[in-house]
């Protein structure tokens, strides 16, 4: 595998040769500020662009076109790290050699793009369609009560900040957007955003880097991302939120700020200590509040380094809520204490050492790292990060869990609930 | 050892039977980190009973097959998945209608892994401490489903398509049947249906065939299952009229889930060419209801579907049916329009263009599902169950012609065939 990282005045150029796929993929992503006033129009508008362009001028016709592309797989999405918003076009295409006449899939994959990219057709009727599909999609969230339950808790805690935005925007930003708005949102991704573009395949450097250059003529630009989110808030007391619905099991999230940033001296031992703490079937949360004392089905935590905050998310019994909360607190103070047997250690740093080499038998997986590396002009060096997770030790992971500082509780509970 | 190479798609098969009868096959990939591997077994949800010695036939609980894949993990007291995660693997199970499956995934000691894999399966250790404590994790499992609408409405319609077949039943039980089960019909659970006789065990990754294998033979060269009792495969099979023809419930969503399933009669059970069968449901689908006809954009512009659309086909040896289903607002009128286009089907003109699209479609559908490790050992596996091989996929899509596809328009044409499932939101009366 072969990776270069190209920096132009207006994007920047990720190739990564490889032919250990079937299939190539090509990744164009916009980056801008987190904005309330603009990241609904800016969740709405990858989709628009996603169903016609001017010369693939309706549903049947685009959809027609990517099929006949051997089901080129051809997806758009909206993220966020930090402070900083993202739109992704995104397409996978079957390498040539699988094509019955050796078609040039790849060349004509890469001028899709540039249409996508450079002609939309903004028309009233897509638009009304796309906004009814946005709004029906925040409507469904509350059918799935676990991600309901997260994106409710998110509301609270973050009340006053930044981080409370979704990156998909919101229902009633949804329901202002205007038909007019969406040129000027357009017009402004494509002068002002950060441009990444990133191709993984078996591909040849300088030919694609000279197909890239013809199609997509971009203008110059500074941007640059604010990639960590610092805010924070000063607070005594903990939050605690409860809220009955008609539900056959209780959802539980916890939510702790640690103020761990990525790639700050604490950022390799916080990931340790939440694979150790919450994140994987090995973990301390998992095995004594499923296995010992068999209180869940599924109990996990997460961490998000560009915010520095820790969530705990399980489905309980709302007759257990004390119980869980209580154990959950002895295991934080067991890992301050360093009072747990080693072996929780060695397997939480095998967890992190296999998930990043399976990462690489995976062309989405070696994509997201390089992409993220080059926002963070960082290099590509998976034994960089196997030597700092294995200099981890027990009173680094203590001092971690010391970071941890409780903020919110929420529980979704049953109303007939023992 | 026998060696497949399928040029077409770059990727060579070996497979042995060992003297114990465990099918092993090997498909190594070079230039991954990872290797998976599955280890199944034909016990799944439908397989209800057992023959004992004296050819009785014993019930088992429902919920069984779940419960002992929660449980085989258990070695005397202790959860297996340590040993795995120490040796950078990740080990997990699920269990199906058909089947349950064992896995990990890892990127070292392979060896040691399939050695672990291969010894929890085979060598169970209960105890009844261990037994009682599942019950309540797999309590808590029930409820999280009971909580998700598509759990609920799949599992109500099939309910509402099957009057007696034990596909009916919840893969995981009931709180009332998985109370019902013991140390005892545990063991006596695996020792008849774990018979390495009745598994395949898929190997892909990177490593070297001779080595792996003869591993595995050492590993596997004293196990032999002697068991007086015997499996007792389901052979209930219904005509494709179904038991109840519509069905709703009120639950806590806000926008309804609509179902809409088409029961297949028993001579759509015939597994010869189950491939072909599928690949042409599929064609159909796509060229009647796919994302580029006009029936799609009609649905979409009358408001009726959003992106959570969806179809599934399928079709197994004693049972099959499609369902098509959506997120909708308007579940009465999607209803009706679903209904319209699917009975009109026999009328529908299919076009040679759209016809040989769709070609391009299956060659790059399963070109992209290739690159995963996963998709490869689970469908194989699925597939070889069902006597057939993943790999023949292109071929047998390239002898599919449009009269076959004319053909499948009958399975759509019973009206007695079809049943509605809708999940409403609760009213707000109070």
């Amino acid at each position: 595998m072969d990776i270069k990282v190209i920096h132009n005045s207006n994007y920047t150029l990720n190739l990564i040769t490889t032919k250990k796929f079937k299939t190539t993929r090509i990744q164009v992503n916009f980056a801008n500020d987190l904005n309330i006033d603009t990241v609904t129009k800016r969740s709405i508008l990858p989709y628009i662009m996603h169903s016609v362009s001017k010369n693939l001028d309706s549903r049947e016709k685009m959809s027609k076109y990517l099929e006949n592309m051997y089901a080129a797989n051809f997806n758009v999405g909206v993220s966020k790290i930090g402070k900083t918003h993202f739109v992704a076009f995104e397409l996978s295409i079957i390498n040539d050699n699988f094509t019955f006449n050796d078609e040039k899939l790849f060349k004509k994959s890469i001028d899709f793009l540039n249409e996508i990219i450079f002609n939309p057709y903004f028309n009233q009727e897509i638009f009304k369609e796309e906004t009814r599909l946005l709004k029906e999609f925040y409507d469904s969230v509350y059918a799935n009560k676990m991600k309901y339950a997260i994106k409710e808790m998110r509301q609270i805690m973050f009340e006053n900040e930044l981080y409370k935005i979704d990156p998909l925007g919101c229902k009633d930003d949804l329901e202002k957007i205007e038909f007019n708005d969406l040129k000027d949102i357009y017009n402004n991704m494509i002068n002002n955003d950060l441009v990444t573009i990133s191709i993984i395949g078996d591909i040849d450097i300088v030919e694609t880097q000279k197909m890239v250059k013809d199609a997509f003529i971009f203008k110059d630009r500074i941007f640059k991302p604010v990639l960590l989110d610092n805010e924070t808030k000063t607070f005594n007391e903990v939050t605690q939120i409860e809220k009955v619905i008609d539900v056959n099991q209780g959802k539980l999230v916890i939510g702790y700020r640690n103020e761990s940033m990525y790639l700050s001296e604490d950022y390799y031992k916080t990931l340790v200590f939440n694979v150790l703490f919450g994140a994987s079937s090995e973990s301390m949360l998992f095995k004594e509040i499923r296995e010992e004392k068999g209180l869940v089905y599924f109990i996990n935590s997460s961490y998000d380094p560009y915010k520095g905050v820790v969530f705990i998310s399980a489905g309980i019994k709302a007759s257990d809520f004390d119980n869980v909360l209580k154990t959950t607190e002895n295991i934080i103070s067991n890992i301050i204490k360093m009072d747990y047997n080693d072996d929780f250690i060695s397997t939480a740093k095998s967890i992190i050492n296999n998930r990043l080499i399976e990462g690489l038998d995976s062309n989405l997986g070696i994509m997201s790292r390089v992409f993220r590396n080059s926002l963070f002009d960082q290099k590509f060096d998976i034994e960089e990060i196997q030597n700092q997770i294995f200099k981890v030790t027990k009173e680094d992971i203590s001092n971690m869990a010391k970071k941890l500082k409780l903020d919110t509780v929420y529980l979704l509970r049953g109303d007939k609930d023992e | 050892m026998n060696k497949h190479e399928f040029t077409k798609i770059n990727e060579v098969l070996y497979h042995e039977q060992l003297d114990n009868g465990l099918n092993v096959f090997l498909l190594p990939k070079e230039g991954f980190h990872k290797s998976y591997v599955t280890f199944s077994t034909k016990l799944g949800s439908i397989m209800t009973k057992i023959l004992d010695k004296e050819e009785n036939i014993i019930d088992l609980p429902m919920g069984i097959a779940h419960f002992l894949e929660h449980k085989l993990f258990e070695q005397d007291g202790k959860d297996i998945s340590g040993s795995f995660a120490k040796n950078q693997a990740n080990v997990n199970a699920f269990t199906q209608n058909n089947r349950t499956t064992y896995l990990f995934s890892c990127t070292d000691k392979l060896e040691e892994n399939i050695e672990l894999l291969l010894n929890f399966v085979q060598n169970p250790l209960f105890t009844i401490e261990g037994i009682e404590k599942e019950k309540g994790i797999i309590a808590s499992e029930i409820k999280m489903y009971e909580d998700d609408p598509n759990t609920v409405a799949y599992m109500s319609l099939i309910r509402n398509m099957f009057s007696k077949h034990p596909i009916r039943n919840d893969i995981l039980g009931t709180i009332k049947t998985i109370s019902k089960i013991d140390k005892s019909i545990l063991e006596k659970t695996h020792k008849t249906y774990y018979n390495p006789k009745n598994m395949v065990l898929f190997v892909t990754g990177n490593f070297k065939v001779d080595e792996i294998l003869d591993f595995i033979k050492s590993n596997q060269e004293n196990v032999n299952f002697n068991c007086d009792s015997k499996s007792y495969e389901c052979i209930t099979v219904e005509n494709e009229t179904v038991y109840k023809e519509k069905d709703e419930v009120n639950l806590e969503v806000n926008v309804p889930n609509f179902l809409l399933g088409v029961k297949q009669g028993p001579t759509d059970y015939n597994l010869e060419n189950i491939i072909k069968k599928e690949l042409c449901f599929s064609i159909l689908l796509d060229l009647t209801i796919g994302k580029s006809t006009s029936n799609y954009k009609n649905l979409l512009s009358k408001e009726l579907i959003n992106d959570s659309f969806g179809l599934d086909i399928t079709l197994e040896k004693t049972y099959g049916f499609f369902l098509i289903g959506s997120e909708t607002y308007k579940p009465k009128e999607l209803d009706v329009e679903l209904k319209k286009i699917l009975l009109n089907l026999k009328d529908e003109k299919l076009s040679e263009e759209d016809f040989l699209r769709t070609r391009k479609q299956i060659v790059g559908g399963f070109i992209h599902a290739l690159n995963s490790i996963e998709y490869i050992a689970n469908q194989f596996t699925k597939y070889y169950y069902l006597g057939t091989s993943l790999f023949d996929i292109l071929e047998v899509a390239d002898s599919i012609t449009m009269e076959d596809i004319e053909n499948t328009k009958n399975a759509f044409t019973n009206e007695k065939a079809y049943s509605t499932f809708t999940v409403y939101p609760k009213k707000n009366d109070e």
